[in-house]
């Protein structure tokens, strides 16, 4: 099922007299329940198209079909609460809300939505990810690692329909960036979770399903590392 | 509570200091107006209890209506608490004989206003009621029986009434004079110019005995006074009770601001401007609080909003920050500024007391619910109007702008130009400095305009406080003399011996006799036409229009210019040469020399109105000649239209007038020799005085060179022991038997102007003190945030070389381009708002000084101060931080 739609996607920024290029007329799809990695060289509009297809930034031209529904075709109340609930966010330097603690940070998403979190699911995502002697917390009193972890809580409390995840590890030692790696692919193992990691590292890359490489704002690559069980 | 909730609380709680600057200047705002409508309303209340108990317990008086018609008075709209007086007769001259002798003058014509008497009935409780002057001045007691009788000593005189005891006859009934009371604080003496003037006696009537056919006035209180036009009111209860007129109590309404007059409007104005500005200065701070909150808390914005918080929420953000701000300021503001109030209240309390007589009420901090109430709305609009902006800023913030932190150091899509010379004046930093400020265009234009707003309102509370000084001074007439009077002795030697005493008494200051020539009907003194025209300033002009412009048609006004002769004693009149660099010497060497008094303080009454004017009378110099006429009155017939002409020479112009001579007249005064005082008056009464008719009674009241038919001295005494002026002036005309004389000591009423304006200074100077408090804190605010929100990016120039020195000096021209930039804008913006004041004041008051160029200098001054410490405290916390923490910097 296809879960992500990007179509003839184009970003365009001024800059003085002359226009800069960031995506060039992309288009791809991802399905449901897959692992995709996007490499490419710095510049080369990797992040830049991870926030057009989390919503959060604005293509200059060309649509996104998120679960069916063309996110850009919403007005604003309605792609944030659409995004709220279907698109988790992961980021390179974790953006915590320094005054929440760890718990309040992992169910904003939902506190936004006026709902209370199932205490027993709240559990099992704090265990997985070994927070549950941290839960009161606050971000400066947890390590890298840890705060990335709470970063991944954030995204997956709500079940998203995907999890987009910019350079995830960017900011990590090794340890800590392979135990983030581990948790985001048991999150999409378990759950079938559909996610989208952009990524500088090859190693992390090829943990993937899937490989798509930009470069210049266009997709060089597009390649099937492992096919994926079950489906 | 919600998620938001809980953010914004924990955000400020962690930002206590911006979130306790931001309260403390709610807190302020509110605190100011509280304090200034609980003034206004305990201030007014004040003297509207206080006059009424000077002039009396009343608000309005009906006067001779029928008594069959009272209650159309009595339940009359509006009206409250009354007692009601009778109208027992009104009597001419032709009815009235005082001890046995005629009181009438035979030489009345039809030009000569005609004065009645009205004879009206109090009881005791009216007598209380009715302010009759201080207990001290008044001669005998109020009368307790319908055979006894009060007259006033202003026309007691003209009455020939001379002391207790006395029979007046009205109409064939006797009385007896029981009582002569000085002076009223309001008119009972009613002065209507086409007609007549009513002078009020009294007597003692049982008001419970009026009945059908009887005439009363009703003097009334009226139960609310804020409610708009009164005055349709009273007119409508007039027409319907039949009442011959009405008159209001205008030293009390005027108090409340209501009297319909311009001074009244004026000071109405006033209140609600000032409010107005608290207002503008308290939305400008407020707001500022916001939007450095804001730019705070810009990233965690972005952050919920890339998770997805909507636009609602995020403005939900700031309302909430308005609204805990709020609960915690509002209720602390309106208590302080009621404290404030009261305070300063205890503080002026002995000034206050001294302004009212004996028996005076304390002034009080009074309230009424509503007022708290439209404080407590006031400052909600306050605070929601001031987090209306911020928090549609806040609604736009989107997640990419967060999640690139570049929100406050924005892409630039084109180059920030400085011109060349820049750099050559003022460096590198200077042209760093002046980056600094153009780049972000719209945060400049915020931080200037915060500036702006602040210095307009400044110099606007500033100017409002220097008019109303300017203008108290002028209502308040400082410059009249303590005591002041006439001294009857027919002997011109023993008056001299008189005048000598008095003088050289050490219970008086400065002491003047000044002579004066009497109103004629045979003749006049005016300025010659075309010296009128040559002479007379614009501002003279201009006065002298709006008086008789009515009356004489264009050129007709400047031949009808007149003119006061005077002459005063030597004694004092060489020491007052003196103090204006002459010689009185040189002065009677030619007896043509004259002073010229060349500045004039005075009114004008149009209608209901009066206006103030001061402005120089002459342009003129020492030597110019300028010459007297001495004209025949139109009604005489003999030498209709001539005139005499005196040739007079300036011999000097001085703007402080003499002891004795008030500025208030229309007329130009002059001050001549005495021997150039006799030839003007010789002449007058030789060309124009009929033998045949005597200028006044046939039994000349007094003779003598000082007083006489033609003329009066009047004596007047300032300073020294004002306490002690009465006492003592009696003691020395009890020493000559057959001296007498009439004196009104002025001292209590000066002394109660002079308070007024001291309480007035206080209230004002507080007031700029708070508003001055106010904008420093909101330019320091502005300023200082701003410095901080930069931490990164000083840090980077440190961080490849910039000296300590040279930082300071970058930090010390962006704050004086900044300051330069708000005055610009700043200054002129003051200066026509002030215009604007102006005009509103020259309703009432012309002749004020316009531009109170202290104020201006010290805004400037304050201004650069403000913003270079502000930058100063900012810069230095970071100027000594770690460099790579600044490059770290998470704006958290």
């Amino acid at each position: 099922m296809e879960i992500l739609k990007v179509e003839n996607l184009t970003k365009t920024y001024e800059q003085g007299s002359n226009y800069v290029k960031a995506l060039d007329n992309i288009s791809f799809s991802v399905e449901k329940g897959e692992f995709v990695a996007i490499i490419g060289p710095s510049g080369s509009g990797k992040s830049t198209l991870l926030h057009i297809i989390g919503g959060v930034d604005k293509a200059t031209e060309g649509k996104v079909y998120i679960d069916g529904t063309d996110i850009y075709g919403l007005s604003e109340t309605n792609l944030a609460i659409f995004r709220r609930r279907q698109v988790g966010l992961i980021y390179q330097f974790y953006n915590l809300i320094p005054v929440l603690n760890v718990e309040e940070n992992i169910t904003l998403p939902m506190l936004l939505d006026g709902k209370k979190p199932d205490r027993g699911h709240l559990k099992d995502i704090l265990t997985t990810l070994k927070l549950e002697d941290r839960v009161n917390h606050l971000p400066n009193q947890l390590s890298g690692g840890q705060q990335q972890r709470v970063s991944i809580g954030r995204a997956i409390i709500n079940n998203p329909a995907i999890v987009l995840a910019d350079e995830p590890t960017g900011n990590l030692d090794s340890k800590n960036s392979q135990e983030i790696m581990e948790l985001l692919k048991e999150a999409n193992r378990r759950n079938n979770q559909t996610l989208i990691v952009i990524t500088h590292d090859e190693k992390i890359a090829l943990q993937a399903d899937r490989v798509i490489t930009i470069s210049d704002g266009k997709i060089s690559g597009d390649e099937i590392i492992k096919k994926r069980v079950g489906v | 509570m919600n998620i938001i909730a809980k953010l914004t609380l924990k955000t400020m709680s962690k930002n206590k200091k911006r979130t306790a600057v931001t309260i403390i200047g709610i807190v302020i705002s509110v605190a100011m107006i509280m304090a200034v409508s609980t003034i206004a309303y305990s201030f007014t209340n004040y003297m509207g209890e206080g006059a009424m108990r000077k002039s009396g317990q009343f608000h309005v008086v009906f006067e001779k209506l029928p008594y069959e018609n009272k209650d159309k008075v009595l339940k009359g709209d509006n009206i409250g608490e009354s007692f009601i007086g009778g109208v027992i007769g009104d009597y001419d001259e032709k009815d009235i004989y005082v001890n046995g002798k005629s009181v009438y003058k035979d030489s009345q014509n039809e030009n000569t206003i005609k004065t009645v008497y009205r004879l009206i009935g109090l009881d005791k409780e009216g007598f209380e009621k009715i302010y009759f002057g201080d207990k001290e001045t008044m001669e005998g007691k109020f009368p307790e029986n319908e055979g006894e009788i009060m007259v006033s000593a202003w026309y007691a005189t003209d009455l020939k009434v001379e002391k207790q005891g006395d029979i007046i006859t009205l109409d064939g009934k006797d009385y007896t004079i029981c009582g002569i009371y000085d002076e009223m604080d309001f008119e009972t003496r009613k002065i209507d110019i086409d007609s007549q003037t009513t002078c009020a006696m009294f007597t003692f009537a049982n008001t419970e005995a009026f009945s059908s056919g009887d005439y009363i006035n009703i003097y009334s209180k009226l139960k609310d006074l804020g409610i708009g036009d009164i005055y349709d009111n009273l007119e409508d209860i007039k027409a319907d009770s039949g009442a011959e007129d009405y008159y209001d109590n205008s030293d009390v309404l005027y108090y409340y601001g209501i009297a319909d007059n311009s001074i009244g409007n004026t000071l109405s104005i006033i209140k609600y401007t000032l409010i107005v500005i608290i207002m503008i200065g308290a939305i400008s701070l407020i707001a500022n609080g916001f939007s450095i909150s804001l730019s705070e808390r810009s990233r965690y914005l972005g952050m919920i909003a890339s998770i997805g918080a909507t636009k609602k929420q995020k403005r939900y953000s700031v309302f909430f920050e308005g609204f805990v701000v709020g609960v915690i300021s509002i209720p602390i503001g309106i208590l302080s500024g009621y404290a404030g109030t009261a305070i300063v209240f205890k503080l002026i309390e002995g000034k206050i007391n001294s302004i009212i007589g004996s028996g005076a009420n304390e002034i009080k901090a009074v309230i009424q619910p509503w007022i708290i109430v439209s404080v407590i709305i006031f400052s909600v609009i306050t605070i929601f109007l001031s987090a209306y902006i911020p928090a549609r800023r806040a609604s736009k913030i989107s997640p990419i702008d967060a999640i690139r932190q570049t929100r406050d150091i924005k892409l630039m899509t084109r180059q920030v130009k400085t011109r060349k010379i820049t750099r050559r004046l003022f460096g590198i930093e200077g042209e760093l400095a002046l980056k600094n400020l153009k780049r972000n265009k719209k945060k400049y234009a915020i931080t200037i305009f915060s500036m702006v707003i602040s210095i307009v309102l400044f110099l606007t509370v500033y100017t409002f406080s220097y008019y109303l000084t300017q203008s108290s001074e002028m209502v308040y007439e400082t410059g009249v003399p303590d005591m002041s009077g006439v001294i009857y002795e027919n002997d011109d030697e023993t008056y001299e011996r008189i005048i000598d005493e008095v003088s050289k008494n050490p219970a008086f200051g400065k002491v003047s006799f000044m002579t004066d020539i009497k109103d004629s009907a045979a003749y006049s003194f005016k300025m010659k036409g075309e010296d009128a025209v040559r002479f007379t300033t614009k501002g003279f002009k201009n006065y002298y229009e709006e008086l008789f412009g009515e009356i004489y048609n264009g050129d007709e006004l400047f031949d009808n210019v007149y003119v006061r002769v005077v002459k005063f004693n030597e004694l004092y009149f060489s020491d007052y040469l003196k103090e204006n660099g002459l010689s009185y010497s040189d002065f009677i060497a030619d007896d043509r020399n004259i002073i010229v008094i060349n500045k004039k303080n005075t009114r004008v009454y149009k209608n209901d109105d009066v206006k103030l004017y001061e402005f120089n009378v002459l342009d003129t110099k020492q030597g110019d000649n300028l010459t007297l006429t001495i004209n025949s009155s139109e009604d005489t017939d003999k030498k209709t239209g001539e005139k005499k002409e005196i040739g007079l020479r300036i011999f000097g112009l001085s703007d402080k007038e003499p002891l004795g001579l008030s500025p208030n007249s229309s007329n130009i005064d002059i001050i001549v020799t005495e021997n150039m005082f006799n030839n003007i008056l010789n002449t007058a009464v030789s060309s124009f005085v009929n033998e045949d008719e005597p200028e006044n009674d046939s039994e000349p009241l007094q003779s003598g060179k000082y007083n006489n038919e033609y003329v009066t001295t009047w004596f007047s005494i300032n300073d020294g022991e004002p306490e002690n002026h009465v006492s003592e002036m009696d003691k020395i005309i009890e020493k000559y038997s057959s001296a007498t004389y009439y004196g009104t000591s002025l001292y209590e009423r000066n002394k109660e102007n002079d308070d007024m304006i001291f309480i007035i200074d206080i209230f004002t100077y507080g007031f700029i003190v708070l508003m001055t408090l106010v904008c420093a804190a909101n330019i320091f605010n502005t300023i200082s945030t701003g410095i901080t929100l930069r931490r990164r990016e000083f840090a980077t120039l440190r961080s490849i070389g910039m000296t300590k020195k040279s930082f300071n000096r970058m930090i010390m021209y962006e704050s004086s381009f900044y300051g330069m930039k708000a005055l610009l804008y700043g200054l002129p913006i003051s200066i026509l708002i002030i215009l604007f004041m102006w005009y509103n004041f020259t309703n009432a008051f012309d002749g004020i000084n316009i531009i109170p160029w202290t104020g201006v200098i010290i805004s400037a001054v304050a201004v650069f101060a403000v913003t270079g410490s502000s930058m100063l405290y900012a810069s230095s916390k970071i100027k000594n931080a770690n460099i790579i923490d600044g490059l770290k910097d998470e704006n958290i």
